[in-house]
């Protein structure tokens, strides 16, 4: 537990930590290459989004690696640019919810009375049915990336909040912040200097929960037609569109929902793995499993 | 205990006041004229106004919301433009399949998790406990509506042993019911199963290491008997929380299972709603699942209260 | 009871006319060349019920305030009209015993059928047809397009009513077939407005009548014991009608995928499945898949009467024309070359008088360079991309929306696809001029009159909240074509000034026509005697 507390020095030096930690630098090294991919692909590859009706639906082989799909859009080159989508939508979404939810939870984590108002704010967020709040977004602003940011990044905030305000709680009552409050330090100071470097951690890997969880929210909003719009093709609305034909040209869905459980499948795996290695006694465990499962309003 | 429930009450009371007070807001910001969605744009505009009236849409919006509220206090939701029927009314007719599926994905789950975990917590190095260990990260992974389609065609389509969609009421006929019920839960079961197993299992294995348990092996108890007697209890509690919260929100939340299996379910019921600018439906629904969540959480949380002696004392 | 509980209905669209969930707008009349007859369907069985997948609730069973495809279906089986269709797309009398017409083709006297009933007992008279028809022409968008013609309608006695035109109108017979004139009794037809009549008040004197219907989920009509069949010879939507299934339930399935699989499994017997499915189904020998009557008439509705738009230039709808490959979006979106008419005809083929191919050259030509050269004419710049407004409640406006972008795309015309749920996009389409320049589409091709079809009413854009009334932009020709047609009495001369008119269209270009989609059902085998007329399930059977 004190090991966590102390800043920096417990994090191994990156050489022993690769030999140490081969659970996490696998699936890093994999998510690394799935991120390479999906950046660099589309540039030796067609055009995502070029249409081609007659040479629609073709099997996999030949011209095209992957096939193609209704409109004739290569298969290969929309699941290597929908990667961009899909990867950096969780990214931006997870990024912007995990701000507003730090900043929430070390407020409410160090001042009572603040802390108090916030929690009774997150209690009936958490409370408001998400997909109502997904279906009013997209049906007001359309589909499209900042009704996405908004409907899941929204969903997460005040779980994150509250995960981040028991650890700051936590941190708080330590004598090393009384100390610093007693040597007169603003309390805004002490909040950045003292707490938010030993919950960083913390909020590091409820990030890559967050990631996981919000690439397949955004396949699920892809099917009820509240996603990443067409024609720009994300993992989501690929499996959305290509559901249609399953019977006749199962490719379509079985590639791009097959991408996606492997990401998810890694992102899941270093989040796990990389716990330990901030914490070897996992203190937080109990709020990120908290977390891991019902962080995720759309898993069903 | 009574001053925490009573504590707890009053929250829940706030909490929907403000949930519902956001909800009126946040649903009359979408766009689209119910009148016009009802009466197409040949209409006049004075048949327009007379039915915004009758549907007590007209006047400014914070008459209206009060309006709203001062009938929903009194247990009127208002009347349902679809279904042309009392709003409560309309939820009862659909919170039935949902609540099935909610009800028996979440028990199954959880005796599940609860078995796998067990054995492998009393068979740590068994390979087929470890693997299973490792098939619930897959479970938690794949994206639940692919994997209904997927099911959908493999088990239904090719092989003919269940239908591919349908609702049937348990209490009617249980087994068509079952049989439509089984494609459904099983995606569920595949998702939800393997969270809790990954929670479950860090708490058994922290459990299992504990220092009181050397007695109780000492004592000649088997780690099978270890693990079901002493360590699974304490495990079982932290999980209390997000079996609880997962229940809630399956009721509010499974639109898309519903839309592939055509349930008639809550889901659908606001999905249509919203399609269709069925406001009040859509208010009294979106009120309801706050209202369930709401309930939910505190039910688990005085459990966890009962059993845990130490969170009644804070 | 207030006027809330009355609305049951659903989603009820507008006067441009589309659709419900998954379907074209019908406006059940012209039959349009189903698929070969079948013959040889052994003896009609008595009884059994039918279950009938529909992609979407009816949202009522008024024809005059539900304008999606499974009101006017279901409907149909309810409620009967004074003439309706026959094989040759001919006005056959059905409630009506014959007519008269004046020499001035002014005054119709119209003789009602002496015995039929309602289903609940009461004796049809005039004065029924009289607040019918007026019921239509006060209510119904195309109606109302008649009523400037209608003097009066008037019952002179029990069984006659007189209809006085204040000038000849040729397809008002064929109009009277159309959707919304539907037959109702007086003392409810008589205070209806757009809101239509509610569940109690669905009481015809068809073959079925309504039995239940849990919104969103079926709805069932059984029987009607009291109907009164003519003796006539079936043949397209007239004739005997001889009810032999004791019932019918329309099962609500909106998931293409789920459509599909219940039919395979035989959770419904027929099903009418999206366009996509069709090679699939026809390819399997447990299912009859064949063409239905009618037909859609695929579009890309062009913003011409808003100055706003690039395309109130008419060369930049000619160059948007030029560019396009029309029969290769048809192939993405239209499944099969047996579901897809490549014309620019407005009606389907078997719309003897109406269908017209003169519009075809004009829809042949493609010439994308061209069009790039049209379009800087037209003053088209990159700092006002095309905006392509569609919903992503239909795949299929969504998938021409994709593929006309790409196509501007490839001679360097940047455009945005807005897609919204449904109602959004109405709204924006029909309230906000300045938010689009396309909105592909799908209307029924089936009217009944040149005067009624959408595209040729006045100004594709109605009026709108922030710009006010938009100018009908209508060229002068085509406004003369239409009341000559009108004018006429003989189907020869209409088919003539048919020709006129779809020429016009092809060359005005208020909307680009990419084709025709006929629909098609997919049914078991067993259901027999259906003859690929939409709704005409009252001469079916299901063989044992």
């Amino acid at each position: 537990m004190t090991a966590l507390l102390v800043p920096s020095t417990t994090v191994p030096r990156w050489r022993t930590f690769v030999v140490r930690n081969p659970a996490v630098i696998v699936p890093a090294a994999l998510l690394l290459v799935i991120v390479l991919v999906s950046l660099i692909g589309p540039f030796f590859l067609q055009s995502p989004t070029a249409t081609d009706p007659i040479n629609r639906l073709q099997p996999p082989g030949g011209a095209h690696l992957l096939g193609t799909d209704t409109y004739g859009r290569d298969v290969l080159s929309r699941l290597v640019t929908g990667g961009r989508a899909s990867l950096g939508m969780a990214l931006l979404i997870t990024v912007c919810s995990g701000a507003v939810g730090t900043f929430l939870g070390l407020v409410s984590g160090f001042f009572t009375t603040a802390g108090n108002v916030i929690m009774r704010i997150t209690d009936a967020w958490m409370a408001f049915p998400a997909i109502v709040l997904a279906m009013v977004f997209s049906v007001t602003l359309g589909p499209g990336v900042l009704t996405e940011v908004l409907a899941i990044g929204i969903i997460f905030i005040p779980f994150s909040a509250r995960v981040l305000r028991s650890r700051t709680m936590e941190i708080t009552s330590r004598t090393f912040v009384e100390a610093a409050r007693v040597s007169g330090m603003g309390p805004w100071k002490i909040l950045v200097v003292h707490v938010l470097p030993n919950v960083a951690p913390l909020i590091i890997v409820q990030t890559i929960v967050y990631i996981a969880a919000t690439m397949l929210i955004d396949g699920v909003l892809s099917v009820l037609g509240l996603g990443i719009a067409a024609p720009a093709p994300s993992w989501g609305n690929m499996i959305s569109e290509g559901r249609t034909y399953m019977s006749t040209a199962p490719y379509l869905m079985l590639f791009p929902g097959l991408v996606l459980a492997f990401t998810v499948f890694l992102v899941n795996m270093l989040g796990t793995n990389l716990r330990p290695v901030f914490d070897p006694q996992a203190r937080q465990l109990k709020a990120l499993q908290r977390l891991r499962t019902h962080g995720n309003p759309f898993r069903r | 205990m009574l001053g925490i429930i009573l504590r707890r009450l009053v929250n829940l009371v706030i909490i929907l006041f403000v949930v519902g007070t956001l909800l009126f807001f946040i649903i009359r910001a979408i766009p689209g004229d119910p009148a016009v969605a009802l009466l197409g744009s040949t209409a006049k505009p004075e048949e327009l106004e007379a039915l915004r009236r009758d549907l007590g849409l007209s006047g400014p919006l914070y008459l209206q919301y009060l309006g709203w509220f001062g009938r929903v206090l009194h247990g009127d939701f208002g009347m349902s433009i679809i279904y042309d029927k009392p709003v409560l009314e309309v939820i009862g007719d659909h919170i039935a399949p949902t609540l099935t599926i909610a009800i028996i994905s979440t028990t199954l789950s959880f005796l599940i998790a609860v078995l796998i975990t067990v054995w492998n917590a009393s068979n740590p190095r068994n390979l087929i406990a470890r693997a299973l260990n490792q098939l619930s990260q897959i479970g938690l992974a794949l994206p639940d509506f692919w994997l209904a389609v997927l099911l959908v065609y493999l088990i239904a389509l090719n092989l003919r042993w269940l239908p591919t969609s349908g609702y049937t009421d348990i209490w009617v006929d249980p087994v068509a019911s079952i049989r439509t019920l089984i494609l459904p839960i099983a995606v569920l079961v595949i998702g939800q199963a393997a969270s809790y197993v990954i929670v479950l299992r860090e708490g058994m294995l922290g459990q299992m290491s504990q220092l009181y348990l050397r007695t109780a092996r000492v004592k000649g108890l088997s780690e099978f008997g270890v693990a079901m007697k002493h360590a699974l209890p304490n495990a079982l509690l932290p999980i209390l929380t997000i079996v609880g919260l997962n229940f809630a929100g399956l009721v509010g939340g499974i639109v898309i299972l519903e839309n592939i299996f055509v349930i008639p379910g809550l889901g659908s019921m606001m999905l249509g709603a919203i399609n269709s600018r069925d406001f009040l439906l859509l208010q009294g629904g979106a009120l309801f699942v706050a209202f369930l969540f709401v309930v939910v959480n505190l039910i688990t949380d005085l459990t966890y209260a009962l059993v845990d002696p130490k969170v009644r004392v804070s | 009871m207030n006027r809330i509980s009355r609305r049951w209905r659903h989603l009820s669209v507008t006067s441009m006319a589309i659709v419900a969930a998954g379907a074209l707008l019908l406006s059940g009349c012209t039959p349009s060349g189903p698929s070969d007859t079948p013959t040889d369907e052994g003896t009609p069985v008595q009884g059994g019920n039918l279950t009938i997948q529909i992609s979407g609730d009816p949202g009522g069973l008024d024809q005059n305030a539900s304008y999606s495809i499974e009101a006017v279906n279901i409907s149909e089986l309810i409620f009967e009209k004074l003439f309706a269709l026959d094989a040759e797309n001919t006005p056959h009398p059905m409630l009506v015993d014959s007519y008269d017409l004046s020499d001035d083709r002014t005054t119709y006297t119209f003789h009602l059928r002496d015995g039929v009933t309602f289903s609940d007992g009461k004796p049809l008279t005039s004065a029924d047809v009289v607040e019918s028809l007026n019921y239509w022409l006060r209510v119904n968008a195309q109606g109302r397009i008649v009523s400037g013609d209608v003097e009066s309608i008037e019952a002179t006695d029990d069984l006659t009513v007189v209809l006085q035109l204040n000038k000849p109108r040729y397809p008002l017979i064929v109009e009277l077939t159309g959707v919304g004139t539907g037959i109702l009794e007086a003392d409810i037809a008589k205070g209806l407005d757009a809101t239509g009549f509610t569940q109690e008040q669905a009481i015809g004197t068809g073959p079925y009548k309504l039995d239940s219907w849990e919104p969103n989920e079926q709805l069932t009509v059984v029987r009607n014991d009291k109907y009164s069949s003519l003796k006539d010879e079936e043949s397209g939507y007239a004739g005997a009608k001889h009810a032999y299934l004791d019932s019918i339930t329309f099962k609500i399935v909106a998931d293409p995928d789920a459509v599909k699989n219940g039919l395979l499994t035989g959770q419904w017997l027929y099903a009418s499945p999206t366009p996509d499915a069709y090679p699939e189904l026809k390819a399997n020998p447990d299912l009859v898949v064949n063409t239905l009557s009618g037909g859609n008439l695929n579009l890309l509705v062009l913003n011409h009467a808003y100055e706003g738009s690039i395309f109130h230039n008419a060369d930049a709808r000619d160059a948007l024309s030029l560019l396009l490959d029309k029969p290769g979006i048809m192939a993405a979106t239209g499944g099969s070359p047996d579901l897809t008419v490549e014309s620019a005809a407005l009606t389907p083929e078997a719309s003897k008088i109406m269908y017209s191919t003169a519009g075809d050259e004009e829809y042949a030509k493609h010439d994308p360079d061209k069009a790039k050269e049209l379009f800087a004419k037209a003053g088209y710049s990159d700092d006002k991309p095309i905006q392509i407004l569609t919903t992503n409640a239909f795949p299929a406006f969504q998938a021409w929306a994709t593929l006309v972008q790409d196509q501007l795309s490839s001679i360097g015309v940047k455009s945005e696809i807005q897609a919204y749920d449904f109602v959004t996009m109405l709204g924006q389409w029909q309230g906000y001029p300045d938010k689009w320049d396309i909105v592909p589409i799908f209307f029924n091709g089936d009217f009944p009159s040149p005067g009624q079809m959408n595209v040729l009413a006045s100004a594709a854009s109605p009026a709108s909240e922030t710009h006010g009334e938009i100018a009908d932009d209508r060229s002068q020709d085509l406004i003369d074509a239409l009341a000559d047609y009108n004018d006429v009495d003989n189907a020869d001369d209409a088919h003539k000034i048919m020709d006129t008119i779809t020429a016009i269209v092809a060359r005005d270009k208020p909307a680009i026509i990419l084709g025709m989609t006929r629909p098609y059902a997919a049914y078991s085998p067993t259901l027999k005697g259906y003859d690929n007329y939409w709704y005409v399930f009252w001469n079916s059977w299901i063989a044992e």
